[in-house]
This record gives C-alpha cells, structure tokens and sequence, in this order.
C-alpha cells in the first residue's frame, strides 16, 4: 500500500463530520487507475446530498455481496474477510452462501457478510438467483459489486436494488482494466449522482480501494429509482419480478433498460479520437478466445487439452513420480522399514500385526496407496483442472458441447460438472444445481455417478495404463465410456418427461492463469481429498482384514466368484476387488493394482470399466442420496451395478481383438 | 428480417424483435434488448450455439434461442 497513497481517510472515526467523505477531484477520475497519481480517488459521493445529511445510516448487522458473475466478487470477499473463497473464471461456482465477519472501522464492530452467487438480475429463474434474493431480503444493506468492464450489463443488477429499495454501496472493480484497454472512461462521480448512493472504486487485485469499502458500508442508503417505474410500488414491484407473469415482467425490464440505456450513455464515455483507432482493434485474448470456437481450431484445441493431460498425469505423474514414490519409496523403503520395526514389537501371526501391516494392513494400505498413489494424481489434477478454470476455458468448452450435449438432454453448461466430476464426483454433484432445470440435473447426476471416474480413480487407473496397455488401452476405455454415455444419457432424455433449457450464457473473457489463485484452489481441494480418503481408507482396510480373518470375506467372494469367471472372464479373487470399490471406487482400483499383475490386458480393461461404473463411493453415494432424494439414490446405484456388470460382460467376451 | 441463426459469421445486425418473453427477459439481463446491434464472431457446426458480441462481451446462444431472435443485417 506504501506505493498507493490514499486520499486522506474519508471519514472520521466519529463518521458524524459535516464534511464530505471524500471531496471528488475531477482530474483524477479515469486517469491514472493505478494509483501512481496520489489525487486518484476512490470515494464517490452523490453531489445532490448536503454535506449535513451525510450520517451514517444505522442500523448494520449483516451485509450482502452481490454482483454478476465474473465481476471479482469472491476476491473481494477473501479480502474483506480474511476467508479464502473458491475464485475462478466461471460462472456459476459459487452455488452456496458463504459468510464471513467483515470489521467497520468507523463503528469498530464486526458485522456478517454473506457472498452470493453471480446472477445477473433476482428474478428467481434458478436456484442462484433464489439463493442471492434470499440472502438480499435478509441483510441490512447490500455491497453491489460493478465490474467496469460490463458495466452496461451489471447496471441491470444495480438499478434493480435501487428500485426494490434496498440500501446499497456500489463497488465498481476492474477500473484498471477499463484504462488499460484505453478507449471508454467511467465517470464515478456522475454514476454517484445518478443512483444516489456512494460509489467506491476499486482494484481488487491490487487491494486498492478495499479498506474504502469497509469505511463506507455504513453510509450506504436507499437510492434514485427508475423514474419510469415510479407507477409500482416497491413491494408490487418485488412481486412482480420474483414471479410474476413474464409478459408484466417484461414489461417492468424493458422500462429499466431503457432508462440505463440514457444513464450509461452519459456516465460511459469514450475517450478523445486519438485511441479510437485501438478500440476496433481485437485483443489477443480475444482472437485466441475466437479461436477456441472455430470448428477446426477449436478442436485442435480439445484434442491438445487432452493429449497434455495424458502427457502430465497419464504418464510423467502416473508413470513416472507414483514409480518412484509408490515402488520405490514405500513399497522398497518405507513399508519394509516399518514392517521390521514392528515385527520387533508384535508376532507376525497376531492379528493385530495383520490388522495394522498385513496385506491389507491399515498402515502399510495407507501409506502406499493415499501417499503413494493417489495424492500426486489427484495434486496434478487438480492444478491441471485448477488451470483451466481459471484462464477460462471451461465456458469455451460449454460452447462446443452444446450440440452435442443437447441430443441427451442438456445444454452445455452440463460439460461444467462433468469435468469437475473428473476431479471428484462429490464436489461434482453439488455443482449441477447451476443447471437451470430438474430434468437436466437428474441427467447429469446419473451420468455423472455412473461414467464418469473420479480423479482418484482416473490416477489409479492412468497409472495401470502406463505400466500395461499404454495409450492404446487408454483410448479403449475413453471410448467405452463414451458409448455408455451416450447410450444411456439418450435413455434417459427419451425416458424422462418435460422438456430441458436451451445454452444462454456470457463468456468471460480468457486470461493468464493467476498462479497464486490455481495453487490456493489446488491446495484447498487436495487437502479436501485427504481428509475425505483417509478415513475411508483407515476403515475399509480394517473392514476387509477382519472380514478375511472371520472368513466373511471368503463366503462373499465365493459367492461373487461365478459372476466374475464366467461373466467377465476374469480370475475369482478379483471379486475382492469388487467388494472393496464399494467402500470408495479408488479403494477397489487400489486393490486391482496388486492383482493385476497377474491378469492379461484384457482382463484388466474389463475390470476398470466394470470398477469404473460400479457404484459410486460412499462419500459421493451419500450426496447423490442428499441432492437427488432416496428414490432416484437408489435406482442410481441399482442401475450402476447393472451396467457395470453387462458392460464388463460385453468387454470381456466382444473385445478380445483389441490390439492391447 | 430474418431469425438471428441464419446470419453467417462476421455478420452485424440489429435486433428487432425476441420472441417468447422468457427468452427476452434473459436476453434483457445479459445486456441485449431490441434496438442493439450484435456481430455474429462464431457458429459451432452440428447445430451448436451462435456466439454474438455486443461491447466487447460475447454472449453464446443455443440453436433453439437463436431462432427466437428477429434481427435485421446491418
């Protein structure tokens, strides 16, 4: 901050000064956004309010933070509150409320803040906007945050609170883009006039003009709304656009856009004749994100993301790092060391020395597996996943599925969850609630829990592929997937009633990956992975050697055992890794990585994809059950097992000319 | 007047009219309202969405909803 010089602070700690917060400086505005000039300044008071009436309006227990998608909100909230918040170039990512505890200076108190998910109006048309009106109906006051580079488009938002007679501090972010792109000028000073509330710049980024915001939410008021509507009044206004007939409705959104129209118009200027010559020239981010549509060039595109995810994980994480850490630091090194440091300690043959370091031991499984195996898998997924989020590429992916994905039923904001169900199914599972209809989240869902392998999984499985069928064995197996995908996501969009939403969605602009975000996001989801895994690995081991010292495990293999030689052609103690998948589907793959040394590559094709669309996991399971309600929780597990066991049939007996 | 999804890429058009309100409202939302001027910068083949640009932003629009759109080449 020591290079950002701030205005002297615009209120005093008693706030109740009959001066001005901040006496705006016209030459300051839209010039020098990064904060070189000290005489920027980042507090706007609307001119048309005495200096008297500026009191702080009381009282102020709970904010919201409210905005449109993209516009930085999430960043905001981490520095307003000290929490991290999930921050990434997409929308829709934000589909629960956080809270936080964000500190006023000038009342010296602590009050909730609570972050919405983007939407671009409350008008209840999904589950974010229900969410975000709810939690606007249930605070003192609003924190409207106002992206500068769509500013004509988030206005919508803006004027909306304005006219449902809210309290709101608008927060305009992103000013320094808008200079960097160096052909339209906001004036802050005339916005402030025009909604009647206080307006504070900002660079979230920089952290410029987020001390402002805490300073000012208690100043934030009731402001100027749309003339036009002044007919309405403020509840039937609410009424109206909560869920009122759309012909009214529309009627109401019409008014306020032309209003903004005039509003933008004066406040959003272009700047002198001398840089409009770089307006109509494209940015590179902009031809590149062009590029990634282009039917020929888009492709290209999908196919090299591909090709370097089987690159990085498929085989210098899967291959060569597991490799060392698995074989040669745990299995060779670690595993040994212990096991004769215990042995020391307890006799081999006592049941506690099988329970803890046996062949399923909970210390020696652990170690090898969680460590070993599945945390580089998962680490590198997840930056990968992490990655490609963040510069935006997922939307552009949205875009080029919807053809696709709209003959099963969905539109292509479905691809969203489904890459994050690559990362865990779990995490996945919670996100198709920014998908806009019943119908299409039941598809999803189900598509997802059965097709779809988890990252742990996938690396279990990645890591087999390197050491058996290599590439080749990996496209067999995409491709299964895919018809399994196909067929049963037609199925169901043929068998489900209703009808599904079509694509209507904005594409945030590409960007350079911000690392320090990629690798806060990696850390938070991999440490997430751990502490899901551990527990479940520490009792599914201990369940399946007690269950082998009982002989329990025995009588179920055996009667497994039939379905497996003869259905899926493969060795009767590989049942046992059937049995295991169903506490966690990495756990089975685990299991497999010790048998498959003994099976052909057509062998361990069949139970990857016979493991693969097996059961989901407990965890995961446990929050399809929570999402989608017991009945359909059922039938989704039900029908896993049934599709996993005839298309491992189908596998085993039809595709033995594979060259693997 | 023809429906938003026979222009061909590179095409500037005026929007004149949104067919279903539902449609319109959302439209409103994103920024697009009848009168405003969009460029078609891509189509994805396989009856994939039109993806327009207004202002810089670009907006990507399912067959269906493109059809819904009554715009006039400028």
């Amino acid at each position: 901050m020591a290079t950002h010089p701030l205005p002297s602070p615009p209120l005093s700690v008693t706030g109740l000064s009959p001066e001005p917060p901040v006496t705006p400086s016209p030459e300051a505005q839209g010039k020098d956004p990064q904060g070189q000039d000290p005489q920027y300044t980042l507090v706007f008071w609307p001119r048309q309010i005495p200096p008297e009436a500026i009191t702080p309006d009381l009282p102020i227990t709970s904010v919201a933070m409210v905005g449109n998608p993209n516009v930085g909100k999430s960043l905001l909230f981490g520095q307003l509150t000290g929490h991290y918040a999930q921050v990434s170039n997409l929308p829709g990512t934000t589909v629960d409320l956080l809270r936080g505890m964000i500190h006023l200076p000038l009342l010296d108190q602590k009050v909730h803040l609570v972050d919405t998910p983007g939407v671009y109006g409350l008008s209840g048309l999904n589950e974010e906007e229900r969410l975000a009106q709810d939690a606007v109906e249930s605070v003192d006051v609003v924190l409207n945050v106002i992206n500068a580079l769509t500013f004509d488009r988030d206005m919508f938002l803006t004027q909306q609170l304005l006219d449902h007679g809210r309290r709101v501090l608008v927060v305009v972010n992103q000013l320094d883009e808008l200079a960097a792109r160096g052909h339209k000028q906001l004036d802050l000073q005339s916005l402030s006039d025009h909604l009647g509330v206080p307006v504070v710049a900002c660079i979230a980024t920089k952290n410029l003009g987020v001390a402002e915001i805490a300073q000012m939410l208690p100043f934030a008021r009731r402001g100027l709304p749309t003339p036009e509507l002044g007919g309405f009044s403020t509840d039937t206004l609410i009424a109206i656009e909560r869920d009122g007939d759309p012909v009214r409705r529309l009627e109401v959104y019409g008014l306020r856009r032309q209003y903004l129209k005039k509003l933008v118009a004066t406040v959003l200027t272009a700047t002198d004749t001398s840089s409009s010559g770089s307006a109509g020239r494209m940015r590179f981010s902009q031809v590149l994100g062009l590029a990634l549509l282009h039917p020929l060039w888009g492709t290209l595109g999908v196919i090299l993301t591909l090709l370097a995810l089987y690159q990085i994980i498929g085989v210098w994480i899967a291959g060569d790092l597991v490799d060392l850490l698995e074989g040669r630091l745990m299995m060779e090194t670690v595993n040994p060391a212990l096991v004769g440091v215990a042995a020391k300690f307890l006799s081999p043959k006592s049941w506690v020395f099988t329970l803890l370091f046996g062949e399923f031991g909970i210390i020696t499984m652990t170690l090898q597996y969680v460590i070993g195996v599945m945390l580089p898998l998962v680490i590198g997924f997840y930056l990968y996943m992490a990655i490609l989020e963040d510069c935006g590429y997922l939307p552009r992916l949205a875009v080029l599925f919807d053809g696709i994905l709209s003959r099963i039923g969905l539109n292509g904001r479905a691809i969203i969850p489904m890459i994050l169900g690559l990362g865990c199914v779990t995490m996945a599972s919670v996100s198709t609630r920014m998908l806009t209809s019943e119908r299409e989240r039941t598809i999803a869902s189900v598509l997802m829990a059965v097709t779809i392998p988890c990252s742990a999984q996938l690396g279990v499985i990645l890591a087999l592929m390197a050491v058996t069928s290599g590439l080749w064995g990996w496209v067999a197996f995409i491709a299964i997937l895919l018809v399994i995908f196909g067929v049963m996501g037609r199925v169901l969009h043929v068998m489900i009633p209703g009808q599904s939403t079509s694509l209507l969605m904005d594409l945030p602009p590409l960007r350079w990956p911000q690392w320090g975000n990629i690798l806060k996001k990696t850390w938070i989801r991999s440490k997430g992975f751990l502490w899901d895994a551990l527990p479940v690995f520490v009792m599914g081991s201990a369940l399946i050697t007690v269950a082998q010292l009982t002989g329990l495990m025995g009588v179920l293999e055996k009667g497994l055992s039939p379905v497996v030689r003869h259905l899926l052609l493969l060795p009767g103690e590989s049942s046992q890794v059937f049995l295991m998948g169903m506490i966690r589907r990495d756990f089975g793959v685990a299991g497999l990585y010790t048998l498959a040394k003994s099976m052909t590559h057509l062998q361990i094709l069949t139970s990857l994809v016979v493991i693969t669309l097996f059961v989901p996991c407990f965890a995961s399971a446990s929050v399809i059950w929570k999402e989608r309600g017991p009945r359909e929780g059922i039938i989704i597990v039900l029908l896993s097992w049934a599709i996993a066991f005839l298309a491992g049939g189908v596998v085993a007996y039809g595709l033995g000319w594979l060259p693997l | 007047m023809v429906p938003l999804s026979t222009l061909p890429v590179g095409q500037t058009a005026c929007v004149l009219s949104i067919e279903t309100p539902d449609v319109a409202l959302q439209m409103l939302r994103l920024g697009v309202s009848v009168g405003d001027e969009v460029l078609v910068v891509a189509k994805v083949p396989g009856n994939g969405p039109v993806v327009l640009m207004k202002d810089g932003q670009e907006l990507a629009l399912g067959r269906d909803v493109a059809h819904y759109l009554t715009v006039a080449p400028v």
